[in-house]
């Protein structure tokens, strides 16, 4: 099954992030296919200077799931209002936009929203 | 095509979950994707006439209801939310109203729900 997960929320003060990156590993290792939409104050879990110290690596997270050939794209307007250009973007990560959503909406059979 | 149904919860100012959620129904809407709106909770006070937000910088939630119409996505107002706010039909603009067991099917019709 092809399964696209958007996330909001920011991946300080949110679990969505840590979830969705269980959720998609779980999914994988299943023989599952994923892609990654990251919309509003979740862009910023894709800066590759992100240093969340203890458990929940965020920018670790993102290169495990890059390196496992999942899509992550970001809304560039997003990043645009955060300051986020895509030289900040852990690697393997892309800058994109609602073009991209709307594309991950139709390649998906199922998907996931961890939403606001 | 993929229908999606974007739910906003939050109210229209404060925090910009209302906002994107319009902007991100107008980009999936452009984008070859069957996209509803529907407000539910504090969202429905987007849906009232008369708005003035110019001393917050951002514009009227309402106007945006017309312009996502134009980009083919219509937009629902929970009945449930309304009547547990006081708020009549006649003093909201041109939108749809739609009580539980309508939202119920909807929710069960579309392939995906993203929430705002």
């Amino acid at each position: 099954m092809k399964i696209g997960i958007i996330i909001q929320t920011e991946p300080c003060g949110y679990q969505d992030f840590g979830t969705a990156y269980q959720v998609a590993i779980a999914a994988l290792e299943k023989g599952h296919e994923v892609q990654v939409f990251l919309l509003d104050e979740s862009v910023i879990a894709a800066q590759k200077k992100v240093k969340m110290v203890g458990e929940r690596q965020v920018n670790k997270m993102i290169r495990d799931l890059t390196d496992r050939k999942v899509r992550i794209v970001t809304c560039g307007a997003c990043c645009m209002f955060r300051g986020i250009t895509s030289d900040m973007l852990v690697e393997g990560a892309e800058m994109g936009g609602l073009t991209d959503l709307a594309e991950i909406i139709q390649w998906a059979d199922r998907i996931l929203n961890l939403g606001h | 095509m993929k229908k999606v149904l974007i739910i906003i919860t939050k109210a229209p100012y404060g925090t910009s979950a209302a906002a994107e959620g319009f902007r991100a129904a107008i980009g999936i809407a452009g984008m070859d994707v069957d996209t509803t709106i529907v407000l539910t909770d504090d969202a429905v006070f987007a849906a009232l006439k008369g708005q003035n937000p110019e001393a917050l910088g951002m514009k009227a939630l309402s106007e945006v209801i017309e312009s996502a119409k134009e980009y083919g996505a219509r937009t629902l107002v929970d009945s449930e939310s309304l009547r547990k706010r006081g708020i009549e039909k006649d003093e909201l603009v041109n939108v749809e109203i739609i009580d539980t067991e309508g939202l119920a099917d909807l929710v069960h019709e579309v392939d995906a729900a993203i929430r705002f």
